[in-house]
């Protein structure tokens, strides 16, 4: 027989080419956050062209009262609305992750509803709904407004550690004498309380990057962070939104990567069986 | 304990229901059923609407009243309506071919790096829209990054035109998106016994046929999640229209928002809000009948 | 000229690179005849899975050749390789019928679709499965899966069929029933098969030959039989069936046969593979199975024995009997053999040890 008919050759390998492109993407992808941060450091006032590094943009966009003013703004509506819509959340999670019940399919469809439905119909509606009983616009609409989306972020996080929770441990409880309020305070509330943080940071984060419900519903005097940002973009470029901008991006950036590693570890756990 | 939950499971559901359910059909279901009843009554020119019935909201979205009040065919909005769909399937599709490639490539990596290569596909997902899309101007912009190096080659000696258009707003829907459709594709991809791929190598199919005949058909309800979420998300998109586009090349949620502002139109707003809910449901509808079969096919 | 399906020239496997890599086979050498049924055995982790897949191309050696019926398998992608597999989970395509499944190797061939058809038609017939051809995988019992995943792998007429424990996942009867078809199926095609398990009585029943396989190198590979009677070394003598092993000096030769002593007691041993290299006086290792010992009365065995326990387990009886104060051995007499009241824990009885029972382990 003869030796080694098929003479060995080094087979092109397409991998590369995936990881080639998939490089690029995540190029694409960062790209421009990049450029966003880098010339929020620079001296010069036409933000397109470098001159030094410099933090003078946000020592100047950090003394403007009105950004101050919209900062405390995005951040009073982003505590309410996450601290109400998480126990809300947190309320209907305990109840609809038990064994099934009648009514449970439509309201899960209810608490999911304001992920399905589109940002834009979201804040005409709610502005409709407020213009028909006479409600005020201000901080508190924006507020009701932000609790109401916010509750099916908060809400996903939650029914997960839910779900993958074991329940016998409640049962075990109960076999040791706890009564139900110590079962949910020693055992459930322990065991669910990642899921309840990852939630709250869902939840938060969602609602100070908050732009169109909030550009709809805000009265005079209640500017957020966003809208603020958005009244300066309509001007034009300038290092200044760079600068605010960046310090949006990073509050957003450092939640969620607290949201990652929380999860992250969870699941470590719940995964040793 | 000084109090104890009630004893009837379906009263303790109700109360722990209650807050969240109430909350979102008070000021969601209503909202939009008051919408629904808006478009249906006459405009108050200084905002909101008069009292009575009129068909006159949904009559604009086709026709105009001529001088003499007969109606004269108007595509005017249909057309927005129209570069609303066509930009956004264009932008599914880009984002389709962009993003398969990248989940296939995360699913092949070792577990921790598949983790971390997978948060960095969502970070900007969680960023601000409004932040990403100006991103952009600094990208396209007159004197932008792209113009500037072309200028200082002197390949150019006036400025692209890049922003402010249709191709603007293109690449502001699939940056804006493209997260939501590698996350579902990566997630069926994930599910793929890899043995089915070996075991298909193993029969004589090369690299792209195992791709083809494989990988593709077993994905498919990831891939067609991805890009109805990709989509109903496009063809609701605000942002990029109104910084990308500039105001002046409308979507629909660009005309939404100058009915219930400038145009203080708040009828045709409510009939153009019911028009793109109905759009979405559709896509919604489907995404739902792929997810359960998709779940039918595991066990 | 040779005749071997598949020759192993040194390979070496390595996983990982620097203080992470891990060795899954170091310097193999092995030659698996044409048309013989060839089984690595060993437990998880030793590296029997990975030699399948350097055969088949999903992995490649660091070191090392493989060749295919003398020709080198090198640089080929698992499509270029004239050998099919057989998965363990049976990896058939949830989305293709049972025939498309059957008929996917020769497509991807370019075999026109009538072919296909008669030799889809063939291979169901073959694993008698005719029926099923319009079903798709999940419809389909376990068995029935594996009967296709089989006719799928023969169907493009390999030179070389691969199966990775292929029965793990069928309940016990199931996998008995198979082990017979499978050999038979082996025999009517005149395929060689290399199979690998962890299952013993899998490989004994079916092979030709057994490599058996442990931290990444060949322990031994020899006729089942040989295995079981002659083992080499401690592990395999451990890993096949039950075994005791003794402690014991070479005190002389006599003819083939080794004269040892443990303690008290001298055992007439079989050389193993490296008798020549022993000399007199020589510590050496000892395996006995149990089966072979037997218990007698009280003074007529080699050795006198207290039982320690005696265990019933139907067909036969498992004594535990203590010699001395370091030598505990394991018996196993069938109960047609014994007696009617059989020794209990705490009698004392007789062993004795046949001459060329115990076999000389090399380590």
């Amino acid at each position: 027989m003869a030796k080694s008919m098929n003479t060995p050759k080094k087979t092109r390998n397409p991998i590369n080419w995936l990881k080639a492109w998939s490089h690029l993407f995540f190029l694409y992808l960062y790209a421009p956050i990049a450029v966003l941060i880098i010339y929020s450091f620079n001296d010069n006032r036409i933000a397109q062209v470098w001159t030094e590094f410099s933090t003078k943009w946000y020592v100047k966009a950090f003394t403007n009262e009105d950004i101050q003013r919209a900062i405390v703004n995005s951040l009073k509506v982003a505590f309410v609305a996450t601290i109400v819509s998480t126990l809300f959340a947190t309320m209907a999670a305990l109840v609809l992750f038990r064994p099934k019940f009648r009514g449970q399919v439509i309201s899960n469809a209810i608490i999911s509803l304001p992920l399905l439905v589109p940002e834009i119909a979201t804040a005409v509606a709610t502005l409709s709904f407020f213009a028909a009983i006479k409600f005020p616009l201000g901080l508190t609409s924006i507020i009701i407004a932000h609790i109401v989306f916010c509750i099916p972020f908060a809400f996903m996080p939650i029914r997960a550690r839910l779900a993958g929770m074991d329940q016998t441990l409640q049962e075990a409880g109960k076999d040791l004498y706890a009564n139900e309020w110590q079962v949910f305070y020693y055992v459930t509330l322990p065991m669910l309380k990642p899921g309840i943080i990852a939630g709250a940071i869902l939840a938060f984060i969602i609602s100070v990057d908050d732009f169109i419900i909030s550009l709809m519903v805000a009265g005079a005097g209640a500017t957020t962070l966003p809208l603020y940002i958005y009244s300066m973009i309509r001007l034009g470029v300038s290092p200044e939104i760079n600068a605010v901008s960046t310090v949006l991006f990073c509050i957003s950036v450092s939640a969620i990567a607290a949201y990652w590693l929380i999860s992250r570890q969870t699941e470590d756990k719940t995964h040793v069986h | 304990m000084a109090f104890n939950l009630p004893e009837n499971p379906n009263t303790r559901r109700w109360l722990g229901l209650m807050p969240a359910i109430l909350t979102i059909f008070f000021f969601m279901v209503i909202p939009i059923t008051i919408l629904g009843v808006f478009s249906f009554k006459p405009a108050d020119p200084y905002g909101g609407v008069e009292s009575g019935f009129s068909l006159e909201a949904w009559i604009q979205l086709f026709f105009e009243r001529d001088l003499d009040d007969s109606l004269i065919f108007e595509p005017v909005y249909l057309q927005i309506i129209l570069r609303s769909i066509i930009l956004g399937l264009l932008a599914t599709a880009a984002s389709l071919l962009m993003g398969f490639p990248v989940a296939w490539y995360i699913v092949q990596q070792p577990t921790r790096q598949r983790d971390l290569l997978l948060f960095l596909v969502t970070i900007p997902f969680w960023t601000n829209l409004l932040i990403r899309a100006y991103a952009w101007i600094l990208i396209l912009g007159k004197d932008g990054m792209i113009e500037k190096p072309l200028y200082g080659l002197g390949l150019i000696d006036e400025s692209l035109e890049l922003m402010y258009g249709n191709l603007a707003i293109g690449v502001g829907l699939i940056y804006s998106y493209i997260p939501l459709m590698i996350l579902p594709i990566y997630a069926s991809l994930e599910k793929l016994d890899t043995s089915l791929i070996e075991a298909a190598r193993d029969l004589y199919a090369n690299r792209w046929t195992v791709i083809r005949r494989i990988v593709i058909p077993l994905c498919l309800p990831g891939i067609v999640a991805g890009c109805i979420l990709v989509f109903v998300l496009s063809l609701g998109d605000f942002i990029s229209p109104s910084v990308l586009g500039g105001g002046k090349r409308m979507m629909l949620s660009n005309l939404i928002q100058f009915q219930f502002s400038s145009a203080r139109n708040w009828p045709f707003g409510g009939a153009l809000t019911m028009l793109l809910l109905l759009m979405v449901a559709i896509g919604s509808w489907f995404y739902m009948r792929v997810s359960a079969k998709d779940g039918a096919v595991e066990h | 000229m040779t005749t071997n399906a598949i020759a192993v020239n040194g390979v070496d496997k390595v996983y990982g690179s620097g203080a992470n890599a891990v060795t899954a086979l170091q310097n193999i050498h092995l030659e698996i005849k044409d048309q013989e049924f060839f089984t690595l055995l060993g437990p998880s982790g030793c590296g029997k899975t990975t030699l399948l897949r350097l055969i088949a191309g999903f992995e490649q050696p660091n070191q090392g050749e493989i060749l295919l019926f003398g020709e080198h398998l090198e640089g080929l992608e698992p499509n270029q390789r004239p050998v099919n597999t057989v998965f363990q989970n049976y990896s058939l395509f949830p989305h293709m019928t049972i025939s498309e499944n059957i008929g996917f190797g020769l497509k991807m061939q370019g075999v026109d679709s009538a072919q296909i058809n008669t030799t889809v038609g063939e291979m169901l017939e073959l694993v008698k499965m005719q029926e099923y051809g319009s079903r798709k995988p999940n419809q389909l019992s376990g068995g029935q899966q594996q009967r296709i995943a089989l006719a799928r792998a023969l169907a493009p007429k390999p030179k070389v069929l691969l199966l990775d424990e292929p029965f793990s996942a069928l309940d016990l009867k199931l996998r008995q029933a198979m082990r017979h078809e499978l050999k038979q199926l082996q025999k009517e095609t005149g395929i060689t098969f290399v199979f690998v398990t962890h299952d013993q009585e899998e490989a004994m029943s079916m092979s030709d030959r057994i490599a058996v396989m442990s931290q990444g190198k060949v322990q031994q590979l020899d006729a089942p039989e040989t295995i079981y009677e002659m083992p080499e070394n401690r592990f395999v003598a451990n890993f096949i069936g039950d075994v005791n092993l003794i402690e014991a000096t070479l005190t002389r030769r006599h003819n083939e046969n080794l004269i040892c002593a443990a303690g008290a007691m001298e055992i007439i041993a079989k050389p193993g593979r490296s008798h020549s290299t022993l000399v007199d006086g020589q510590n050496i290792q000892l395996a006995v199975r149990p089966e072979k010992l037997q218990i007698t009365e009280i003074g007529e065995g080699a050795i006198d024995a207290i039982v320690l326990d005696s265990m019933y387990i139907g067909t036969d009886r498992f004594f535990t009997a203590q010699c001395s104060n370091d030598l505990v051995l394991e018996v196993r007499m069938q109960n047609s053999h014994l007696q009617e009241r059989p020794p209990a824990s705490g009698d004392r009885v007789g062993l004795s040890i046949p001459p060329g029972s115990a076999v000389v382990l090399n380590d």
